[in-house]
């Protein structure tokens, strides 16, 4: 591998990124909780917010046709918000792969404890150019965060 | 020495098999507002595909999902794990295929599989753990004991 790559990998490694949103009431279930399947948009705002800490606006990238699909999901439950919470999303990299990222994304009711942990999840994305429909390699995505 | 098992009666063991021998397939129709930006159905929703494949599978057996949450039984995730394999797009059908993996005293373990009607693409695998709770009581209950009452 060469060294730029390696520098990469491990300045990845290193970044992590809390962002904070409010519940909408249209988040909360029946159980007067926010639904399961919610959390899965919290994940997209957190790497919107950690794509712009490493200089990357997703918005202006779509429009040059470069993707974030999503390969894999993990999520477990472990505590529920509602209405009248924030939810802060703490995302960090776990591993960086040829054409994948793996990102760690833990959300926490109001402020970051063991307590307050909502659930523990976890994400595997690619980058994609939609005009190729090739997948890009992450450290050459991401060279110019050194 | 006793273990576990020989304690778990007769009728258990015939509740957990029949449990175990359920196949629930359910189709649905991908709605415009399903897709994204990337002209696919977003990742998200396959949660709610499978949902209903939830749905189904317990309309299939019990008095339905929406009387139970009349009662107060509710059935919180524990845990999902989804792999995505391709996408669907608006305009297709997609197939939930449901069944039970695992059954434990207090949670119970669903795969579904979506695929794509029209070439039988696998979409996604999905792996999820549900419990069953007394809303009213915030209690989890046996899962063996509510699903007796209708197996």
């Amino acid at each position: 591998m060469a060294e730029q790559e390696k520098k990469v990998i491990e300045k990845l490694l290193g970044i992590e990124d809390f962002y904070e949103l409010a519940v909408r009431v249209s988040d909360t279930d029946l159980m007067d909780v926010v639904h399961s399947n919610i959390y899965i948009t919290y994940f997209d705002e957190g790497f919107i917010s950690f794509a712009s800490k490493l200089n990357k606006d997703c918005g202006a990238l779509h429009k040059e046709g470069i993707v974030f699909p999503v390969r894999k999901v993990e999520i477990e439950y472990i505590n529920s918000a509602t209405f009248g919470d924030t939810v802060l999303i703490h995302t960090r990299v776990l591993q960086v792969g040829n054409t994948s990222i793996t990102l760690s994304m833990d959300c926490y009711k109001n402020t970051k404890s063991n307590d307050t942990l909502l659930v523990k999840g976890r994400i595997v994305r690619l980058i994609m150019d939609l005009k190729t429909n090739r997948l890009i390699k992450i450290t050459d995505f991401f060279k110019d965060i050194l | 020495m006793k273990t576990y098992h020989n304690f778990m009666s007769e009728t258990d063991e015939k509740v957990k098999k029949k449990l175990l021998d359920i196949r629930d397939s359910t189709t649905l129709k991908v709605r415009v507002d399903d897709t994204d930006l990337m002209q696919v159905v977003h990742f998200k929703n396959y949660l709610m595909y499978f949902d209903q494949g939830f749905v189904s599978f317990m309309d299939g057996i019990t008095q339905g999902v929406s009387k139970c949450v009349e009662q107060g039984i509710v059935f919180p995730v524990k845990r999902i794990e989804i792999i995505y394999e391709n996408s669907a797009k608006f305009g297709d059908t997609v197939l939930i295929e449901t069944q039970v993996k695992e059954i434990g005293k207090k949670s119970i373990t669903f795969l579904h599989d979506l695929y794509r009607v029209s070439d039988k693409a696998l979409l996604a695998k999905v792996e999820s753990v549900r419990l069953a709770m007394n809303w009213n009581t915030k209690q989890l209950l046996n899962i063996i004991e509510f699903f007796a009452e209708y197996l």
